[in-house]
């Protein structure tokens, strides 16, 4: 009911004179799609054992410029082969929110939008914007090292958000705070908050030299619900760019509160070296750390993951690479023969 | 082990931060390439650090308010390239891959690009926000020409 009472707003603040030479240069629809194969190397894992195709996604995205300080951008996304009728797949809107810009430091946002916490969370299901098959599962989807651990943030918000770009001592710095809902346990929350708290995400982004990105993501909520009472996560990011060695690391510390009293600790980071060689070849290298418990020893695990980017033309990538899991002796994959296993994944990506 | 890892490593990256030689290098525009805008706007100059934020989605509205739409020749042609180079210091690996991310997490659309550069005058002359990165030796009364200091 909500996307098309969307796409009827934006088509009705459109002036309806507008020709067709207007129309395509204000409303301009990039996408992408993405096409993976995994299979669990390892007798024993927790990976892929039979070896599958995945229809992972197809995604547009509209950027549509209403008027010269107002844009909405939209991104539908149809996940695993959508088939509503037989209840497969995912169909979602990823982002959708519109954008007042007051200037270049002061734009208002307002709508659902991913959370602005970190590198990867932003552009986790944008295949065509990173160089590994899946985003860094230690800050993002952590449960795929190991078990025992909570998302540092929930992956979408829907809220106000401010988002700028301005020069403070001669370095550009950007930054974003997203006032949302905050994750909810039973009402939808994008809809609706359970509890009178708002969460609060902030992050700021400074071009330290020409090369070198260096950030920080705070994320903060109170919980309505019976097990927890708040999620509070610290992020700091490093971004290396040289002529074709990149270097990305991130680390996250959490801590979720407990009703009862206390707190579970959580820590993850990575490191992801790559070097671009000519041709469009680009190997890769991933190290992803997640600790669930800081207070709990051998609990925690990482994925070494090796691999090689293709690029075949323009925007079209293959993706080839070995995930390499391992846990701590108390970790949920310590019962695995070496606490471990191996899962090769692979990925035909194209935006455009 | 995590955070021991982890120092190790953001001291690594420090260290060699600070040793590289070539974090630094001058900007500029190639004497081959010319900046045009709509002949609307008023600006008669621009500095190379506005010119690179603004083909880098960082300053987005003229002073006026007038929303910036930047235009520039294909990535892949060799003023496309010289441009990337010289001016905004990418590759063009790193130029889309930059992009990509600001694109996909709804930061707005890529500077268009043509592949020919009459079609990128006629742009710049029809849209009054636009600005153009072109040959020089294509230039003509349809567009104004902005100097661009460093």
């Amino acid at each position: 009911m909500r996307r098309p009472l969307a796409a009827a707003l934006v088509a009705l603040a459109l002036p309806a004179s507008l020709g067709a030479q207007e129309l395509t240069d204000r409303i301009v629809i990039n996408g992408y799609t993405n096409f993976e194969f995994s299979k669990q190397l390892s007798a024993e894992g927790k990976g892929d054992k039979n070896g599958s195709f995945d229809a992972d996604q197809f995604d547009l995205v509209f950027n549509i410029t209403v008027s010269e300080r107002v844009r909405a951008a939209l991104d539908l996304s149809w996940e695993h082969g959508t088939a509503t009728e037989d209840g497969r797949g995912n169909q979602a809107m990823e982002y959708g929110f519109v954008e007042y810009a007051l200037s270049d430091k002061l734009k208002l946002r307002f709508g659902k939008m991913f959370t602005p916490f970190g590198v990867f969370n932003e552009i986790h299901t944008a295949k065509p914007a990173f160089l590994t098959v899946k985003e860094a599962a230690s800050l993002n989807k952590n449960d795929r090292i190991v078990g025992g651990g909570f998302l540092f943030y929930p992956r979408w918000g829907a809220g106000i958000a401010a988002h700028g770009d301005g020069v403070v001592g001669g370095k550009d710095v950007s930054y974003d705070v997203l006032v949302a809902n905050g994750e909810q346990e039973e009402a939808n929350p994008f809809e609706e908050d359970e509890n009178t708290s708002k969460s609060i995400t902030a992050r700021v982004r400074v071009d330290a030299t020409e090369n070198l990105r260096v950030g920080y993501s705070f994320y903060h909520d109170r919980l309505s619900s019976k097990s927890y009472t708040t999620l509070q996560s610290h992020g700091f990011e490093a971004e290396l760019s040289l002529t074709r060695f990149r270097l990305l690391a991130e680390v996250a510390f959490g801590s979720l509160g407990h009703v009862g009293g206390g707190e579970q600790r959580q820590l993850g980071w990575y490191v992801q070296p790559s070097y671009h060689l000519k041709g469009g070849f680009t190997p890769y290298m991933r190290f992803d750390y997640v600790n669930p418990d800081r207070s709990l020893a051998d609990v925690g695990g990482r994925d070494f993951i090796v691999g090689l980017n293709v690029e075949l033309s323009k925007n079209f990538q293959l993706k080839l690479e070995n995930n390499a899991f391992h846990g701590g002796a108390k970790s949920t994959l310590a019962s695995l023969p070496g606490r471990g296993y191996h899962e090769f994944k692979a990925a035909l990506v194209l935006g455009f | 082990m995590g955070i021991r890892q982890l120092r190790f490593a953001a001291w690594a990256l420090l260290a060699w931060c600070a040793l590289w030689p070539g974090l630094v290098s001058a900007q500029g525009v190639d004497r081959s390439l010319r900046v045009v805008v709509n002949k609307e706007n008023k600006l008669a100059s621009l500095t190379t650090d506005d010119l690179t934020r603004i083909f880098l989605g960082k300053k987005t509205l003229w002073d006026s308010g007038t929303r910036i739409v930047p235009v520039m020749p294909e990535e892949e042609s060799a003023p496309g390239e010289l441009f990337l180079s010289g001016t905004l210091k990418k590759s063009v690996s790193q130029f889309r891959a930059y992009w990509k991310r600001l694109l996909f997490s709804g930061g707005g659309a890529v500077p268009k690009v043509f592949r020919n550069h009459d079609q990128l005058l006629d742009f710049v002359a029809r849209q009054p926000g636009a600005i153009g990165v072109v040959e020089a030796s294509a230039v003509d009364d349809r567009v104004k020409v902005l100097d661009i200091s460093n």
